[in-house]
């Protein structure tokens, strides 16, 4: 899990926040932070979810890594080469439910618009040399080497066969799925996640507590380099603020406390 | 740091019986119509970055057979009409009919640093036949020797 950190037996043997702890999730764009308390996990005892094969409909187009543009030949096919975008990026597999009637819901099934909820996923695709890029919202790239934006697009190297990312509340997420083996491959996803009940904590004493990793949590750093307008704005609408200062090392506390203070909503 | 490892067994086949070929290889998550490019692949290009492990090998065929894990920094080219230059990496012999099977101590890696590097498999045999392989390929992406 290259974005988790455990600070104090929060998380689970999924990888998941275990009831009753916080979590910070860290914005590195931003040095930022939210906090949350997971009160309880609804999907406990049923994790880990088979979605099938990743969402690449027949036709759809994709690029090729030397040129060969070709399409999708069949459901969850990824052609030799070639690097593709699914549109809608996440939405239910079929023989799991109907579809939903929430057009968001419908093209990313992780999608919610609730404060007080927050999913956790673990995607493991298959097989593991396909090449995943998380894009936040969709289209908008967010792998980046020292301020030049890269991606699946690129010979270079990125995530393969596996993401990990929280999901905030009123936004989707896109994905490019790349394979750059010479034969057309069967993919397959399995996504552990975790479906919390949360709280956000906007007390200023457990707040510090967790962000200087004083308290038992999880810390997460949100997979973004830069933080779209979109997503500001849903954390403004469902949160009020986008997210606490992180404390540097030595930094007096009633000197992050006055920062804070003027990071919360009024 | 995170690596990604995928480990798949490839059967490699003779299309017809000869006295020497090139093993087509087929693996299960080979996406297979019969129509190119969904066709199974005599040469196996390794995609840029990742190292290709193989563990272990088993040949069968009704009459004795030389079956060669063959190396070649330019396989790609094959895709693009070329014609690679193909160095051996390893002998399986089959002294008579039947089977071997061959489970490597340490693999055989293959490297590839240009994004071009790939692996063939071939037989030889003194007279005409029709082997199958079974070929364990470990794909890695991400192992950094420091």
């Amino acid at each position: 899990m290259p974005f988790v950190y455990d600070y104090g037996k929060a998380l689970d043997e999924l990888g998941l926040v275990k009831d009753n702890y916080y979590m910070a999730v860290y914005i590195p764009p931003t040095n930022k932070a939210f906090v949350f308390w997971v009160k309880g996990r609804v999907n406990s005892g049923y994790e880990v979810l088979h979605y099938g094969p990743l969402p690449l409909v027949s036709g759809l187009q994709c690029t090729g890594y030397t040129g060969n543009n070709l399409t999708v030949p069949a459901t969850g096919v990824l052609p030799p080469a070639n690097y593709c975008s699914p549109t809608p990026p996440l939405p239910p597999p079929p023989q799991l439910m109907p579809v939903p009637t929430n057009t968001n819901q419908a093209n990313f099934m992780f999608y919610f618009d609730k404060s007080d909820k927050l999913f956790q996923l673990r995607m493991f695709i298959k097989p593991r040399w396909i090449r995943a890029e998380l894009q936040v919202p969709p289209g908008v790239e967010q792998v980046q080497i020292n301020g030049y934006y890269e991606g699946v697009s690129k010979p270079g190297g990125w995530a393969r066969g596996y993401l990990d990312f929280i999901v905030f509340p009123g936004l989707t997420y896109g994905f490019v799925f790349g394979n750059d083996m010479v034969f057309g491959v069967m993919t397959g996803l399995d996504i552990i996640y975790g479906e919390y009940n949360v709280n956000l904590v906007t007390d200023l004493d457990v707040v510090y507590n967790v962000l200087t990793h004083q308290l038992p949590s999880a810390w997460f750093v949100f997979p973004v380099t830069h933080v779209d307008t979109t997503v500001n704005n849903e954390w403004v609408k469902y949160y009020g603020f986008t997210g606490f200062t992180v404390p540097q090392p030595g930094m007096p506390r009633s000197q992050w406390e006055a920062i804070a203070r003027g990071e919360l909503p009024r | 740091m995170s690596v990604a490892r995928e480990l798949k067994t490839f059967s490699g086949f003779a299309t017809a019986a000869a006295t020497t070929g090139t093993l087509y290889l087929y693996t299960s998550d080979m996406y297979v119509t019969g129509s190119s490019p969904y066709v199974p692949i005599p040469v196996l290009v390794i995609p840029y970055g990742m190292k290709a492990k193989i563990w272990g090998i088993r040949v069968s065929s009704t009459a004795a057979v030389t079956v060669q894990i063959q190396f070649s920094p330019n396989a790609s080219s094959y895709y693009s009409g070329g014609t690679p230059s193909w160095a051996t990496l390893d002998t399986e012999n089959l002294a008579s009919p039947g089977e071997i099977a061959i489970e490597f101590r340490r693999p055989i890696v293959v490297t590839s640093k240009y994004g071009t590097e790939g692996l063939q498999f071939v037989f030889a045999s003194a007279s005409s036949v029709q082997p199958n392989i079974a070929v364990d390929i470990e794909f890695v992406w991400g192992e950094v020797e420091e």
